[in-house]
């Protein structure tokens, strides 16, 4: 079992027994494909490999992007693995590494809220050295967040919708419909991906914890009748294509 | 004259997001070697590239289309397709994607967002283009900052592989060409980049 993710970036001599690449980066047809997203491509190229590997620590740049480096997908990557759930890394410290100073960070990142938080390293140090100096480092002082540290995370976190919602009341009735599937238990919006791949839901589930919504009482009783709730019908005017 | 084809299939968020609401849809429409193709236009348009007769898109320097709008009829690879074989410049804008993703292999080609494309800059952008069509579709993003991209990548593949002293790799050489340049070094870079960042 490999203990450390790169993606993106070159494993420096010397960590290779410890560490796994991965590439994640679009090529340019696919960018110009159809249906191209950034979300779905992260989320397809990460689920398989976090959820069925353990790793203690995961390495990136700033950017993964050949055609726009001003993306900083390297950081919407970070943002995806602190926000689902699911991949079961949520909370383990990620290393950016890259020439970038934090000022041009700050003023050129959509998303460079995420460096205000714990367990986020940086380093413009490019040799094999330094870079084993400082995984050690934080594999021996941060091998993860806590549950406090998290919640830190979620309160500094704003993500801004995508462009397809026309306006607030449209946020709304999607946001309303996904948390009556998972309330009532139907579950039937699990199988639309593109609801659960898109980083604006992933921030609201994360953000609106089911966990506090829920008294362990009632989801007993819950049992009893779920069995005759035959679940939702998605009818009317509501358009999951949007998720996309 | 340069001619532009806008092709937008839902011309009430055409009304909602430019400058000025109705007044801007008019005065985009009035915009001399413009052609804002909506409502019955944008139909017969989509219809007749249904049934493979892309001479609607003849004579044009600057083709834009709301991406959803090809999508939803399969057009999009079709259109692609066409700018390649033409060396037409294509914009995609779309509510689905907020990142600008840019590339001039095969043809150039640039998606943005809905919001950022009716914004104040489409009437600064149709106005520099018709003056300089060679102007780079990333203008459009990033205005008199469009090398900002370029510098940050360059000065990351010199991080990356430690190439100062034989900067040779073609990606490297094609990145120069396109900020109109033979070579640049890492110094050359982070001083560029300084001064841009210091000014946002």
């Amino acid at each position: 079992m490999k203990e450390i993710l790169f993606i993106g970036i070159d494993i420096p001599q010397g960590l290779e027994a410890m560490a796994q690449y991965e590439d994640l980066r679009p090529g340019l047809d696919e960018l110009r494909s159809e249906d191209f997203s950034y979300d779905d491509f992260i989320h397809e190229g990460l689920s398989g490999l976090l959820k069925d590997n353990n790793y203690q620590l995961i390495v990136l740049p700033y950017s993964l992007d050949i055609s726009n480096y001003l993306n900083f997908t390297g950081i919407r990557v970070g943002l995806h693995i602190r926000l689902t759930p699911n991949w079961r890394h949520q909370q383990k410290p990620l290393l950016f590494l890259g020439p970038e100073s934090s000022k041009e960070i700050i003023k050129l990142a959509p998303n460079a809220h995420l460096f205000m938080t714990s367990g986020i390293f940086n380093s413009s140090k490019n040799d094999a050295e330094s870079v084993a100096r400082q995984i050690a480092w934080i594999q021996q002082n941060k091998p993860g967040i806590s549950a406090a540290e998290y919640q830190d995370f979620i309160t500094k976190t704003h993500i801004t919708p995508p462009d397809f919602y026309d306006n607030r009341h449209s946020i709304a009735n999607e946001w309303g419909m996904h948390r009556l599937d998972e309330i009532a238990g139907t579950h039937l919006l699990n199988g639309e991906k593109e609801a659960s791949h898109n980083l604006y839901f992933k921030y609201l589930i994360a953000k609106n914890a089911h966990s506090r919504l829920r008294n362990p009482a009632v989801e007993k009783i819950e049992k009893q009748y779920r069995v005759e709730l035959k679940g939702l019908t998605i009818k009317g005017k509501i358009d999951l294509s949007k998720f996309k | 004259m340069k001619k532009i084809i806008i092709v937008e299939d839902r011309p009430e968020r055409q009304e909602q997001y430019i400058p000025d609401g109705k007044h801007g849809v008019e005065k985009l429409s009035a915009t001399p070697g413009v052609f804002n193709c909506i409502g019955q236009d944008c139909k017969n348009h989509l219809d007749r590239l249904a049934q493979g007769d892309f001479t609607v898109l003849d004579g044009y320097d600057l083709i834009i289309y709301h991406r959803s709008a090809l999508h939803k009829s399969g057009l999009v690879n079709d259109v692609n397709q066409y700018c390649q074989s033409t060396q037409v410049p294509l914009i995609h804008f779309t509510g689905g994607e907020s990142s600008v993703i840019y590339s001039h292999s095969g043809f150039e080609y640039l998606l943005i967002s809905s919001r950022l494309f009716y914004s104040s800059r489409l009437f600064d952008f149709i106005d520099s283009f018709r003056k300089n069509p060679t102007l780079p579709l990333i203008h459009f993003a990033y205005g008199d900052n469009w090398r900002l991209p370029y510098y940050l990548r360059l000065r990351n593949m010199l991080w990356q592989d430690q190439l100062e002293a034989t900067p040779l790799l073609p990606d490297y050489q094609e990145l120069c060409e396109s900020i109109g340049k033979e070579s640049i070094s890492y110094a050359e870079l982070t001083l560029e980049i300084r001064k841009m960042v210091e000014l946002i």
